[in-house]
């Protein structure tokens, strides 16, 4: 039976990178809240990380790889 | 790392986003094994699990801990996400090996479904669109793949079952009991059963929330009205074809969430379904690796370990096992001093043992023995520190009580430790036993039509509590109070000189704590009374509670 | 079911449970578009009985009129007991939004509620609060606990497991429930469109009598609001989000005046609620952090 409404949990460690998977779910879904995604912000390196990658993804710009370490 | 956890709060995040097909709340939890319970907090809360594996890693001790988590938990639906192909160079080789080594892990658990996508979080592949640089994965994209994805619930019956949380009687004509169905639908003309009474009636009518229905279904919020007045409270079961079952003896596994270790024999509180009911560990059959799932022998259980239990409840319930029914199959254990939820559990199975074992009724009965020795049976429990005169109240109690023709028992600490109870120390687990059996021997004697007087030091509330619940009603406890200057300047046994002395460890009152009773019948200070005074203060409470005759 | 459903089933079997097992429950009422749906829900909750509990509603004694007029027809509709509970001593000592800042919230709202909690013995209140206001809510849980000083502490709080709530508690301590905790604010507007609840008419676009300042636009709703230097007030078409007390509410400026346009509006918002609420900027999580502590919800 498929509901309406679906919840899940996410596994996985700092490193795996979830929260840059969840962020871009929730960012492609359009309904991050402004103030939302400004605390997701300064939440966290894994935040950041997130931000940036949105911002990778949803601009134009094409990064050149170079800033993985940081991950 | 335990130091540095102590004080961490059980934090789950909860997040929520809507696509134009689905509405979505994501439990994000942190996955180090220190976080095992936050993890199992969230997943008790999922039906699907998504767990990400890193591509150049592949599947590691950790994926295993998670699946098993999330199994554990009741989640039958998976999906893994390997992340990070894009520094594989999105290579089908190496995702076919991850893919391969993700299933045979899988075959492991009960999952029904598992879904393996390969993924690129920080270059957005296959997370909300099908990535171009991974054409030969056929398969969704992982939201795609979210949108669609039926849920798979419980795997057992689909008979109907409802947990009664509450009565709902407005005025003398309407009678309705009022509940979430876990499974299966019911309509009006229905016959249903109630366990534990079994007894059967119609369903006469069935409201959802505030409107009325001729059926409902799983997870409505129903109140249900029934052809005929049968005996129906919170905790009941409301079933119809279903596989619930009464016990009060279950194999469960938990999970240990609570600072304090967990020992044998200790006593809880257990909710399960609307039921409410002590319980206690009668012993850890032994502990599950939480990485490997080997079983591990274990004699205590710390935050974050699982372990297969034996638990006997206070009264009998009505449940099922979890793989039958993940809402009366699983359970919280809740510490009695300090109400945390020490625990989350799910029923594995009953115990046979109990199965063989009925409480057989005999015609000569508690009351025909008491009628014949012209008494009523009760048990006078008397507690305090060493030296406060619990053993000198008990004996004069006693002769008080022979002298006007009663039938009594004195169960006395050292003597019961010399025989009965000469196989147990002094260690936790040891002195929960020693207490459970006294209070079982006064029990025996109470239904023998004895009274029964005892006079052990049982410093600590919980297992007063559980004397006082296996004894039942006729119970009194006296608090016997005087001070420890006092108990210390008697120090009849030179006890205290030698827990002074650092020769005995573990001293009530020297080196170990004495919980005061919170609500005992009598409190009685022996400091510069006589002890037929005191008897004297016991005599006339009994008297007022209706267990002797005044 | 779907999703609303399912949030509503949620919701009923949250208040059902605490009125089974707790001793004393209240349920909160602020007046606001959350509060309507938590009073929908009790409704249907017990019916056909009444809510087995009283209603309570702190004034700050600033609120809207209309929000008290909406809130005594409401009452009187429907029968339900309530409880009105002003800090008499804030008011006697003229404590208001214009000179005392965030000691006004705390006398009048945080202070207001311990008091009004203790002075009739409630040992457990449902509040409107949803996990998706604002990050420092994500974490929170359903069933909130108290100390006797109605302090929350983060190490006392337990894991909810499935739909077993712990509702076991010393004397003295009482527990917050948050039962539209997984509810977001699209959903509690589709609810209120979809079961015709009412609420207040201040969510309603309507010329209205503001001033800007900080760029929030407050609505002159009495004689008692003061006017900075260079302020002056406009009629303009503007609606609330959210309610509180006027002063410190910032409306919008809006052409939504039924329900659907209120709606459609909410779900295209980019900007979550609570900017609208003058207190919040200040501090931002942290400051909601630390408040939580002190006992405001």
């Amino acid at each position: 039976m498929r509901d309406d409404l679906l919840k899940f949990i996410t596994c996985g460690s700092v490193d795996d990178g979830k929260s840059t998977l969840i962020g871009h779910m929730l960012y492609d879904a359009k309904l991050i809240f402004a103030d939302q995604k400004r605390a997701l912000e300064l939440d966290s390196r894994a935040g950041r990380q997130m931000e940036r990658s949105i911002t990778r993804c949803c601009s134009t710009v094409l990064w050149r790889s170079g800033s993985r370490e940081s991950q | 790392m335990a130091e540095r956890e102590q004080g961490i709060t059980i934090d789950v995040a909860y997040r929520y986003f809507k696509t134009g097909k689905r509405s979505f709340i994501v439990a994000d939890t942190p996955g180090h094994e220190e976080y095992t319970r936050n993890m199992a907090v969230g997943a008790s809360f999922a039906e699907l699990a998504v767990i990400l594996v890193d591509a150049t890693h592949g599947v590691l001790i950790q994926t295993k801990r998670h699946a098993r988590i999330c199994a554990l938990m009741g989640i039958r639906s998976f999906v893994f996400a390997v992340n990070k192909m894009d520094l594989v160079h999105y290579s089908e080789q190496r995702f076919a090996k991850i893919e391969k080594d993700i299933r045979i892990l899988m075959a492991e658990f009960d999952a029904v479904r598992v879904q393996i996508i390969p993924v690129s979080a920080t270059e957005g592949d296959n997370i909300t669109a099908r990535s171009k640089r991974m054409q030969w994965y056929k398969g969704a994209c992982l939201l795609a793949y979210l949108e669609t994805a039926d849920v798979i619930k419980d795997k057992g019956s689909e008979g109907f079952l409802m947990a009664v949380q509450r009565v709902c009687r407005p005025n003398h004509a309407f009678r309705g009991f009022q509940g979430q169905p876990a499974s299966g639908g019911i309509a009006v003309g229905d016959t249903v059963r109630v366990y534990p009474s079994k007894e059967t009636a119609a369903v006469a009518e069935i409201l959802v929330g505030d409107k009325r229905v001729s059926s409902c279904e799983a997870g409505q919020p129903v109140t249900l009205c029934l052809d005929r007045e049968i005996d129906v409270s919170r905790g009941c079961v409301l079933e119809r074809e279903s596989t619930v079952k009464t016990g009060a003896m279950l194999a469960v596994s938990v999970l240990w969430m609570d600072d304090k270790s967990l020992a044998p024999g200790r006593n809880f509180l257990m909710k399960l379904g609307t039921q409410t009911v002590p319980a206690t560990i009668l012993n850890i059959k032994y502990k599950v690796d939480i990485n490997t799932g080997a079983e591990v022998f274990a004699e205590m259980i710390y935050k974050n370990e699982i372990a297969f239990c034996e638990i006997a409840l206070g009264s009998k319930i009505v449940y099922d096992t979890f793989e039958n029914s993940r809402e009366l199959g699983s359970l919280i254990l809740i510490d009695r001093i300090t109400n945390m939820t020490s625990a989350c559990g799910i029923v594995e199975h009953a115990l046979l043992r109990e199965n063989n074992l009925t409480w057989q009724d005999t015609d000569v009965t508690r009351a025909l023995r008491e009628t014949q020795l012209g008494q009523k049976a009760f048990t006078v429990w008397m507690t305090g520190l060493s030296g406060a005169g619990k053993s000198a109240l008990a004996n004069e109690l006693e002769k008080r009580l022979f002298s006007m023709g009663r039938h009594t028992m004195l169960l006395d600490g050292d003597n019961v430790r010399l025989g009965l109870n000469k196989d147990l120390g002094f260690e936790e687990k040891d002195r929960i036993e020693n207490i459970r059996r006294i209070a079982e021997v006064a029990r025996l004697m109470n239904d023998a039509g004895l009274i029964v007087l005892t006079a052990f030091i049982s410093p600590f509330c919980l297992d007063r509590r559980m004397a006082r619940e296996i004894i039942g009603t006729e119970f009194t406890e006296v608090y016997v109070s005087t001070p420890l200057a006092e108990c210390e300047r008697r120090d009849v046994k030179g006890l205290y000189k030698a827990a002074r002395a650092g020769k005995i460890a573990q001293f009530t009152g020297v080196s170990s704590v004495y919980e005061v009773p919170e609500h005992p019948e009598v409190v009685i200070d022996t400091t510069g009374r006589s002890v037929e005074e005191c008897v004297d203060e016991i005599m006339t409470e009994l008297k007022k509670s209706g267990l002797l005759p005044s | 079911m779907d999703h609303l459903e399912e949030l509503e089933a949620e919701a009923i079997y949250i208040m059902r449970e605490v009125a089974a097992e707790c001793e004393k429950p209240v349920m909160l009422y602020s007046i606001g578009k959350d509060s309507s749906v938590m009073l929908h829900l009790a409704l249907k909750a017990f019916y056909p009985e009444k809510p087995p509990f009283p209603f309570l509603h702190v004034n700050t004694t600033w609120k809207f009129k209309e929000m008290i007029a909406f809130r005594d027809e409401t009452a009187a509709r429907l029968g339900i007991e309530l409880l009105e509970y002003i800090n008499e001593d804030g008011v006697r000592q003229g404590i208001n939004p214009f000179d005392h800042g965030s000691a006004y919230t705390d006398v009048m709202k945080t202070q207001a509620l311990r008091q009004a909690l203790d002075r009739y013995g409630f040992t457990a209140a449902f509040g409107g609060g949803r996990r998706d206001e604002e990050k420092s809510r994500a974490k929170e849980r359903i069933f909130s606990f108290r100390n006797e000083n109605h302090a929350w502490d983060p190490k006392n709080q337990r894991p909810e497991m499935w739909k077993l709530f712990n509702t076991q508690i010393q004397k003295g301590e009482s527990i917050r429930v948050f039962p539209l905790s997984n509810w977001t604010e699209a959903d509690i507007w589709q609810y209120i469109r979809r079961e015709d609840i009412p609420i207040v008419s201040l969510y309603y676009a309507k010329p209205r009598p503001v001033v800007s300042r900080n760029g929030n636009l407050i609505m002159v709703d009495d004689e008692r609001m003061r006017l900075l230097p260079g302020e002056k007030v406009e009629t303009k078409m503007v609606r609330f989000r959210t309610l509180g007390c006027y002063p410190l509410t910032g409306g919008v400026e809006s052409e939504a005046v039924t329900l659907d346009e209120i709606v459609k509006e909410t779900l295209a918002a980019v900007e979550s609620e609570r900017t609208s609420r003058v207190i919040d900027s200040d501090g931002g999580a942290s400051s909601m952090e630390k408040r939580k502590r002190e006992g405001y919800f």
